[in-house]
């Protein structure tokens, strides 16, 4: 009787242990299919269009299955593939920022890519001279593609068509004097109430947004060896002072992606943002919104945002093989301009922007087109894992400090180019 | 048979017969809990990135801690959060369970309101506060404009509240080192407060109700006013009480990392690493940026010896004074 | 009395009765002398406001329409304003703009965007709950699936936690081993390292069982929980010892002696260490974060925490969604809130 009961407890948490093992998915069914594991960040309307384009692959590839895995942020994508290489079973293949890649080599867990790339199932000299300028070759680490152009966004101006009719604007600024001329134009009044409630411009504290300045006033992220910082010249100080009188007297910062929500309620008259920016206002605005390039002023300077996608080593050859498979695909002009179009990140190729789905959407939103020229002299940021924490440095010490009017913008350069410099000197 | 029970009362069958009751828990503290943490405190001599050990450094990662002025200024924010959640909801909690402990009519209504969010998730509760706070369209704003105050930006402000006040006293300079924990601080500092102020309210009342009453009677009759009978009753008596509550919402406190991760930023830890607390940077160090475990681990050991020594101390300090 | 008398141990139900009267007359007294009622009601209402008050903007939040949620300063009541149309219905629209020395507005319906201009007076603003914020915060992500998985887990769990520590806790008050105490050391000093130091070596515990992104690695892992074990413990000391005694000598085995005899004189405990356990588990949030990655097995908090990581905006679904996550527990908080209260507060007195 005693011992029944005692029994009985044991069973319910044998039991307990073995029903919670039933939930646990068994992914390594012997059928000849190849499954592999792609991790993202790609949520909302862009996880939306990804996993479209996953179920196309996966049907046109019997022996193939792509399992997408949205982690959500990119935070929480470095994270998890962080604590999945510690623990030696990383996916098979993950979206990862330039710097994270050169960690994953220095780690071993990167696959090289070359022999696909140049292997039979590869591509042709012409296929790659199709690539937009610059994509393969920060892919590339001393001769080798470890990763290969997966998402990448510019910026772009957004405008209200409305608001810049009512204060006699019929165009997009073209360069720096305009865009300080244009924002102050908008800002303004519009009830009578002795309150500013119609802004400008409006934008998020970003170490990208102050790169596009600095680089069109002429000014360099680092020096020419990648050893210094060289934001904190003259040219920098001037770009962040633009910056911080654009976004702190004729327009709002906001915490994170709010300040899109301004613009689509038609309070602000333009923004900054990225390409992709597109796929969440989409639908969510009803003034006559259209895109320019961004402003430029000594030179045009734009620089890519996003992603690559890596193959990891651990994997066995027929992974990788399918991996390399579903990444050509992807980068096809066809698959590529297709993505583009559904997100509004730039096609990796440059015939895609002839392609009708491409074409049509540039018909859809105007002004598109023109900022999609910015592809042909878009450049990269630096790329080292040193760049990765430097670049936090430059946004928080930087951009931030100056943005927040807590120094002044050559203080703040300043103090952010010696924390920069001493990372990079590690 | 007799035999046998002789011998289980003798207790010669215990550390057998405690092995298998022990089992169960065991095998899970050991597996996900001990293990775990003593992997994490070994790792702090190794240099570890990636979860890939490069070597051992020995106490080189401590040394690099005393010049790391990330890890003294998160240290510093912790200190600031302790300061500001630990007495403030003790001596709210108090105060709430004394005026309840009075013959309050629906004194359950009460203790339900303030018990709410204690079983509310923090994911939500940080998602309400944070549009609470919301610098332009947030309730809190509206409110202070209602009782002709400014709008603040909260979450978002990096400046220090004594610098803040200063210059709303009209002071134009303010000395660097004084410039007290950030707004944005102080914002997650009420959250903590709003949040776990129902817990120590129940567990107060639960102490004053099991304080007799002859004790009241015998003070009354000394002729005590009720300060007096606060003082020398219900605050002696209750020490014990107090220093359950002290000790676990200092230890809490010590800990705090999801309000930090889901509320501040982006990035998390900001506006300008004003609210980066102890935890958070060492996870930042752990699973971040290359995955530099060995020093998240020196963090964590540190941080472990603070909160250990705090105990001891303040279990030194308040036994002298509790009344058993 | 408000103290259940299972959690107030040694207090004769003599001294009960007689106290009643007694505090009556305490408390008589110290109104008379000290702060007067009126100032305690009056503190109590201002700490009401102000826990009641987040709660209530959360649910009013979450009935706005978008445009609403933009309007400063904002309604407290949810509020639209509705224009009539020719046909003399009522449609709810959102304010273009308005022009005062015309007397007109322009509107524009909130279904569509048709834009028209009406005279200002033909305006009315008008009380109107969104309710259907809360099917589209529901439909964008598998919440459905998110609230089995958390239900899931969280009676597993429970289960888990009261055996182990039921066990282990009888173990630790009435058995004499070697190291007994320093064992149980350590285990309490386990509970001063925040989970984010051992999260790493965790996950490469849970690879190599091969339980990522399973429930397993939401479950067995919480199976144990020190601080039950602590509670538990710390009651099953003040039970006699006599009361071993006489069981063992009546011929009870050590584990009948815990079912039949410590467990149902622990029943306020064994509530408090199931009600620390829901709430935990239901509101355990870093570690299903970092230890799942498919919507199959995400729980509840970590789906909501990514809704409105994705939704960025949207405050009205967030709220929404943020409403309809906690409602289980506060609901379960309504009906059960004696019990709660008292087991919580038991878990403070045993401390």
């Amino acid at each position: 009787m005693k011992c029944r009961l005692l029994w009985t407890l044991l069973a319910v948490s044998v039991l307990a242990v073995s029903f919670a093992g039933c939930g646990g998915g068994d992914k390594g069914a012997d059928d000849g299919v190849v499954r592999l594991q792609f991790w993202h960040a790609m949520g909302g309307p862009l996880g939306d269009a990804l996993d479209v384009l996953v179920a196309e692959f996966n049907e046109n590839h019997s022996d193939i299955e792509i399992q997408s895995i949205s982690m959500g942020r990119y935070q929480a994508l470095s994270q998890k593939i962080m604590a999945a290489v510690a623990a030696g079973e990383p996916p098979d293949l993950a979206q990862v920022y330039e710097a994270w890649t050169e960690n994953l080599i220095e780690n071993g867990s990167a696959e090289s890519m070359s022999k696909y790339v140049n292997g039979p199932n590869g591509f042709s000299q012409e296929e790659l001279d199709d690539f937009i300028p610059g994509m393969i070759e920060t892919s590339t680490w001393d001769g080798e593609i470890y990763s290969f152009p997966f998402n990448k966004s510019v910026r772009a101006l957004y405008w209200n068509k409305v608001e810049f009719a009512k204060v006699g604007l019929t165009r997009a600024p073209t360069n720096w004097d305009e865009y300080l001329a244009y924002v102050k134009k908008l800002t303004r009044d519009t009830d009578g109430d002795g309150k500013i409630d119609q802004w400008g411009t409006a934008g998020q504290i970003s170490a990208w947004m102050f790169e596009n300045l600095l680089v069109q006033n002429g000014g360099e992220i680092l020096t020419d060896d990648g050893k210094r910082a060289a934001f904190d010249s003259p040219e920098g100080v001037e770009a962040l002072e633009f910056m911080v009188e654009l976004l702190t007297e004729y327009g709002k910062i906001t915490a994170g992606y709010e300040y899109q929500n301004d613009f689509q309620a038609g309070k602000i008259g333009m923004i900054e943002g990225s390409t992709v920016s597109l796929a969440f206002m989409e639908g969510k605005y009803t003034f006559d919104m259209a895109l320019a390039p961004l402003p430029e002023n000594k030179r045009k300077a734009s620089f890519f945002a996003g992603t690559n996608v890596v193959i990891f080593a651990d994997s066995p050859d027929v992974n990788k093989a399918a991996a390399w498979e579903f990444l050509k695909w992807f980068t096809s002009p066809e698959i590529t301009a297709r993505w583009a179009a559904m997100t509004g990140y730039a096609p990796v190729r440059r015939s895609s922007m002839d392609l009708p789905v491409m074409q049509e959407r540039f018909a859809e939103i105007e002004g598109l087109e023109s900022v999609f020229t910015q592809l042909e002299y878009a450049a990269f940021e630096p790329r080292s894992a040193a760049w990765y924490a430097g670049r936090k440095y430059l946004e928080e010490y930087g951009v931030e400090a100056a943005l927040r009017k807590q120094m002044e913008p050559s203080e703040a350069l300043a103090a952010a180019a010696r924390s920069v410099n001493a990372e990079l000197e590690d | 048979m007799i035999w046998l029970e002789n011998l289980r009362r003798k207790k010669f069958m215990d550390p057998l017969t405690a092995a298998f009751y022990l089992v169960p828990a065991g095998i899970i503290v050991v597996t996900f809990r001990m293990v775990p943490i003593a992997s994490a405190f070994i790792l702090s001599f190794f240099d570890v990135k990636m979860g890939r050990i490069r070597g051992f450094v020995g106490l080189a990662q401590y040394l690099d801690l005393f010049r790391d002025p990330t890890f003294f200024s998160s240290l510093g924010t912790t200190a600031y959060y302790v300061a500001g959640v630990v007495p403030a909801s003790l001596f709210l909690s108090l105060l709430a369970a004394v005026l309840l402990n009075q013959k309050i009519r629906a004194l359950g209504f009460y203790r339900t309101v303030f018990f709410l969010p204690v079983v509310t998730s923090l994911v939500a509760v940080s998602m309400v506060w944070k549009w609470i706070f919301h610098p332009r369209l947030g309730l809190l704003n509206y409110v202070f404009e209602v009782f002709g105050g400014n709008a603040m930006l909260w979450l978002e402000e990096p400046r220090g509240i004594f610098e803040m006040m200063a210059s709303g006293l009209g002071w134009s300079w303010w000395p660097d080192g004084f410039v007290g924990p950030s707004l944005a601080l102080i914002a997650v500092i009420i959250v903590a407060i709003w949040r776990g102020i129902g817990y120590n309210i129940v567990i107060f009342l639960a102490g004053l109700q099991n304080i007799p009453d002859q004790y009241y009677e015998a003070a009354r009759i000394d002729g005590a006013n009720p300060r007096g009978v606060f003082w020398r009753v219900t605050w002696p008596l209750l020490s014990p009480t107090t220093f359950y509550v002290l000790l676990s919402t200092t230890i809490t406190s010590f800990q705090v990392f999801t309000q930090i991760y889901l509320m501040t930023g982006p990035p998390v830890g900001g506006p300008m690493g004003t609210t980066k607390v102890i935890v958070y940077y060492l996870f930042e160090k752990g699973f971040d940026a290359g995955g530099n475990m060995g020093y998240a681990s020196a963090v964590a050991l540190i941080l472990f010896l603070i909160i250990l020594s705090l105990t001891l101390v303040q279990r030194r300090l308040v036994e002298s004074r509790v009344y058993y | 009395m408000h103290g259940g008398a299972a959690g107030r141990g040694r207090t004769g139900r003599m001294e009960q009765t007689a106290t009643l009267h007694d505090r009556e007359l305490n408390a008589a007294y110290r109104v008379r002398r000290g702060v007067g009622k009126a100032g305690v009601y009056a503190a109590l209402a201002i700490g009401v406001v102000l826990m009641i008050v987040p709660f209530w903007w959360m649910i009013s939040t979450s009935l706005k329409s978008p445009l609403e949620i933009l309007e400063f300063p904002p309604t407290w009541i949810p509020t639209g304003h509705f224009a009539e149309r020719a046909d003399g219905t009522w449609e709810e629209v959102y304010i273009v703009s308005q022009d005062k020395e015309a007397g007109t507005t322009d509107v524009r319906s909130v279904d569509g965007d048709l834009e028209r201009t009406v005279t200002s007076s033909a305006v009315v603003d008008r009380i109107r709950f969104r309710f259907r914020n809360y099917a589209e915060a529901w439909s964008q992500a598998p919440f459905t699936r998110y609230y089995f998985n958390t239900i899931l887990i969280t009676v597993f769990v429970v289960i888990g936690v009261l055996v182990t520590s039921s066990l282990a806790a009888y173990a630790f008050a009435r058995m004499k081993f070697w190291g007994r105490d320093n064992i149980f050391l350590v285990f309490l000093s386990m509970m001063m390292v925040p989970q984010p130091v051992y999260l790493v070596p965790s996950y490469i515990i849970l690879v190599k069982l091969g339980w990522i992104d399973t429930y397993q690695a939401l479950i067995v892992p919480w199976f144990a929980h020190i601080f039950s074990i602590f509670l538990l413990r710390q009651h099953f000391k003040t039970i006699p010892d006599d009361l071993y005694d006489a069981a063992i000598i009546d011929g009870c085995s050590r584990f009948a002696f815990l079912w039949r005899v410590m467990l149902p004189l622990s029943k306020a405990v064994l509530v408090a260490v199931v009600i620390f356990t829901i709430v935990g588990t239901w509101n355990s949030f870093l570690w299903p974060l970092v230890m799942t990655n498919t919507p199959e097995v995400r729980p509840l908090q970590v789906g909501l925490a990514r809704f409105s990581q994705e939704q960025g905006t949207s405050h009205e679904l967030m709220m929404a969604a943020a409403a309809f996550s906690v409602a289980p527990l506060i609901i379960a908080y309504f009906f059960a809130q004696k019990q709660i209260i008292q087991s919580m507060a038991t878990s403070g007195l045993k401390g």
